[in-house]
């Protein structure tokens, strides 16, 4: 008798869990088509206060998706600076989303300022290839060639006969993994150094100094790209793609790692 | 040397007979005089009149006369201009000098005689009568202008001008963008018109800064060998005004636009005298590079940026042809043929000429035709830029395949545009073709000729840009960021066993080759953890009480001794002898030291357990331990 009563109680426990699950789960799929309808009919600011819900909920949909959803309601509300914060996040989560890069530069070329850039050769080209992988891929890349390598060594340490160790694949797949944990390595660097930021001000006063006593030292429109190297109380310190650097305030820029 | 000698002999024949068909010129020349002639004899307060000073027949280096001040007239230098006239061999010539006369009062002057020296002789212009009014009483026409006009190439008037020098820019020299208009349609040409205002000898370089036109498509009027150039007065200052780039805009969307309109280089000759500009304006810098050796400085110029709102097309009466084009056009289609076999190409030439942003001109819908394969083919562009418009034609060909003979006709297509003019949608048609189409051959499909010309096949083309929809089918959880952390961690521990397992194996192989190439030192460094082990198993041993748990102990013993001295001298455990043990423990000990002795009595007593009687007390076990247990340790530290 008592161990079909705890039999029971299991049983029900994980009902109820699954159920509970199943329903969080339909209450999502709701959401989403809701926020898909009122894009349809028109109504962005209210498809997007829905999108932006979803973005705070436990387990969310994959969070890429989201903010491209938002880039879009953003960009046909206007705010091409959202937009183009929101299409940037899309992005980072997951580099090879084709429609978000897409709509991205749809969005870049509405903008009414640009900014050169004047960024050495190597450290552009740098960017722009680290752009495309995630860290995860590359620790992912380099842990498949260490696994390829190790399996490799212990099949050489097992023979009996005793064969030179650079051979292949032992020597390519050396190379590849010191390779992918260099990449890998020089992403989080970037990543921890030079958090990306998107200027949510229509018009932001970049200052010498991180306070408004501070002479002014230019003017961002809204939707250029910074790189946040530093923060401070509400300011954080931006450096522009042509080099220069100044202090802006944190209600002006939005991070585009959250 | 020779061909130098007939060099100057050459120049020298010149010079004699150039001296000699000028002698008669000169030499029949009249006597020269002296005219001073006012364009008006009235002219309102602040008005301007133009004073000419005519020297006829003068010679040498004749300096510009000066005017004495007179109260309340300005009297201005405006240059001067020759002409030399030669008829039936007489020659005659006359030198200009003109002046800018304006009063700041009304009332009665005289404009005294002027003096001038001419070839070393004196000569002296007539005083001149000037009546000045009121700026508000009625205008009087110009009285006098033979002296002032005739073939002289200076520009002898002077306009007024609305331009003016940015804020804070140097007010001698500046420059200054126009447009045409302030308020334009999408897409309907406004003209930017670049001039420059100087009051030095001036070169322009180019722009250094590009001006900024995004949100135009735009069309650069070709500047012309002869730059159109006046002199312009602007707040009583003279400037020569030269216009220097001119482009026609087109917006491609509504809004509101600011142009910057960038930054023009310009060089000034340094030491420049007063008003000379004026004297050499046909000989200044501005296009023939002026006089290279002569200093000069750079100037950048900015002109103000200018705004230009630019309005939305109508909706109402938008035909539903129109396809964006703005500006005022024709239509002229022509048929190659009216008469055509089956599946045989037959060319519509449309040509559509106008004003406006030809080269954008998009060509007239073509709709499906039934009985007819349609193919878009060349389309060619002429643009003329002409005054201050762009205009040209632009020609499309259509090719009609039909596929089925009788009596055809090919039906009007449309071509919509606005006229930003009148301000209303126009559409024009072409006629109504009729086409002949006779049997072809049977079954024959598309012409081999047509089928492989590429320039016949419909071109896919993006019609229209927007951005990407949005995702709107509910995606997956986030199983992609699970899946990956988890074959990260998966990749890792694997990587980890597979990694342990081949070091542990590289080991194993690394000791079985230090095991084989070192088999003594190995026993030796084994020697204290084997003993170690077996002495142990005899700890646990001698507290067995029977007879046969004895002679097992002593058998243990006796094997353990054998093996640890054996593995510790490297000998061979079953060849070693007691003589060669006692020998060595000797050495080790020293030769008259008891332990070697009483390990010499363990194996008596050994021996007693296997072969005696078992009379062997149970304390010799434990006293025979003990002593094996020294002798270990005094071995193991002694190492």
């Amino acid at each position: 008798m008592k161990r079909s009563s705890a039999w029971f109680c299991f049983a029900a426990l994980l009902a109820c869990f699954l159920l509970s699950g199943n329903s969080f789960a339909d209450e999502r799929a709701q959401k989403w088509e809701e926020g898909a309808g009122l894009y349809k009919s028109g109504k962005f600011a209210e498809s997007v206060a829905v999108y932006e819900s979803l973005l705070n909920v436990s387990k969310p949909f994959e969070k890429a998706v989201l903010y491209f959803n938002l880039g879009n309601c953003y960009y046909r509300l206007g705010q091409l600076n959202f937009a183009i914060l929101n299409f940037e996040r899309a992005i980072s989560l997951r580099p090879w989303y084709a429609d978000a890069r897409y709509n991205l530069a749809a969005a870049k070329a509405k903008l009414e300022y640009k900014i050169e850039d004047k960024r050495g050769v190597f450290i552009r080209l740098n960017s722009l290839f680290l752009q495309w992988v995630n860290a995860s891929d590359f620790i992912l890349l380099a842990l498949l060639s260490l696994l390829v390598l190790s399996v490799s060594v212990l099949f050489w340490a097992r023979a009996s006969q005793s064969s030179s160790f650079w051979t292949f694949p032992r020597t390519e797949m050396v190379f590849l993994s010191v390779l992918f944990i260099v990449l890998w390595s020089s992403k989080l660097f970037y990543e921890r150094n030079y958090q990306e930021g998107i200027v949510i001000a229509k018009e932001a006063e970049v200052r010498y100094g991180p306070s408004l006593d501070n002479q002014s030292l230019m003017k961002l429109g809204g939707g250029l790209k910074v790189f946040i190297v530093d923060e401070r109380d509400d300011w954080s310190r931006v450096v522009t793609w042509n080099g220069e650097t100044g202090w802006i305030r944190n209600s002006e820029i939005g991070k585009v790692r959250t | 040397m020779e061909k130098m000698k007939q060099l100057k002999i050459g120049v020298l024949t010149v010079l004699v007979a150039c001296a000699a068909w000028a002698y008669p010129i000169v030499s029949f020349g009249a006597e020269a005089r002296v005219i001073a002639t006012l364009d008006r004899v009235q002219a309102a307060v602040g008005e301007d009149a133009f004073l000419t000073v005519r020297i006829l027949d003068g010679k040498g280096n004749i300096q510009a006369p000066e005017f004495p001040p007179i109260q309340n007239l300005d009297i201005h230098y405006a240059g001067r201009a020759s002409r030399m006239t030669l008829v039936n061999g007489v020659s005659s010539s006359s030198l200009d000098f003109s002046y800018i006369v304006s009063a700041k009062r009304a009332g009665s002057y005289t404009l005294p005689a002027l003096s001038i020296s001419v070839s070393g002789v004196n000569l002296q212009t007539q005083p001149i009568h000037f009546e000045v009014r009121d700026s508000g009483s009625a205008p009087q026409s110009r009285t006098s202008s033979s002296s002032a006009s005739g073939t002289s190439t200076m520009p002898q008037t002077v306009k007024p001008s609305n331009a003016q020098p940015p804020a804070g820019a140097d007010n001698r020299i500046f420059a200054d963008a126009q447009l045409s208009k302030k308020t334009v349609y999408q897409n309907e040409q406004v003209l930017l018109n670049y001039a420059l205002f100087t009051s030095f000898d001036t070169r322009y370089e180019g722009f250094e800064t590009e001006p900024e036109l995004s949100g135009f498509w735009i069309e650069e009027f070709p500047m012309e060998k002869e730059v159109p150039r006046e002199m312009v007065s602007i707040g009583g200052r003279r400037y020569i005004k030269a216009e220097i780039k001119k482009v026609a805009l087109f917006p491609t969307a509504a809004g509101k636009y600011t142009i910057q309109p960038g930054q023009i280089k310009t060089t000034i000759k340094q030491d420049q005298q007063q008003d000379s500009v004026f004297d050499d304006f046909f000989n200044d810098s501005f296009f023939n590079g002026g006089n290279f050796f002569s200093k000069r400085e750079t100037r950048l110029l900015s002109p103000r940026p200018l705004e230009v709102e630019v309005k939305a097309l109508p909706d109402a009466g938008k035909p539903a042809s129109f396809q964006g084009d703005v500006g005022r056009y024709q239509m002229n289609a022509t048929m190659d043929r009216g008469e055509v076999k089956q599946n045989e190409p037959v060319k519509m030439t449309l040509v559509i000429e106008g004003t406006g942003n030809v080269d954008r001109v998009n060509r007239p819908k073509i709709p499906d035709l039934k009985g007819f394969r349609t193919y878009e083919a060349d389309s060619k562009s002429e643009i003329s830029r002409t005054q201050d418009f762009i205009s040209g034609r632009k020609t499309f060909e259509v090719v009609f395949i039909p596929k089925d003979e009788g009596k055809m006709f090919i039906p009007p297509l449309e071509f919509s545009f606005f006229d930003p003019v009148q301000g209303v949608y126009q559409t024009l048609r072409t006629p109504n073709f009729p086409l002949t189409v006779l049997k072809g051959e049977a079954g024959a499909d598309l012409p081999e000729e047509v089928a492989v010309q590429e320039d016949l096949k419909k071109k896919v083309q993006v019609e229209g840009k927007d951005i990407r929809y949005l995702e709107t089918r509910v995606p997956a959880p986030d199983f992609l960021q699970t899946a990956r952390s988890f074959a990260i961690s998966i990749l890792a521990v694997l990587n980890f066993l597979f990694l342990a397992l081949a070091g542990f194996f590289i080991y194993r192989k690394n000791h079985e080759a230090y095991v084989s190439q070192n088999r003594s030192a190995y026993r030796y460094k084994k020697a204290k953890s084997v003993v170690m082990s077996e002495i142990n198993a005899l700890k646990k041993l001698v507290h067995e009480k029977d007879i046969a748990s004895q002679t097992e102990f002593f058998n243990y013993l006796e094997k353990s001794m054998n093996q640890y001295f054996a593995d510790k001298w490297n000998l061979s455990a079953f060849g070693t002898t007691r003589f060669e043990i006692d020998r060595r423990l000797r050495q080790e000990f020293g030769q008259k030291d008891e332990t070697c002795q009483e390990v010499m009595d363990i194996y008596h007593l050994c021996d007693e357990s296997r072969f005696g009687r078992g009379l062997i007390p149970e304390s010799s076990k434990e006293l025979a331990l003990r002593v094996f247990e020294e002798v270990v340790r005094y071995m193991e530290k002694k190492k």
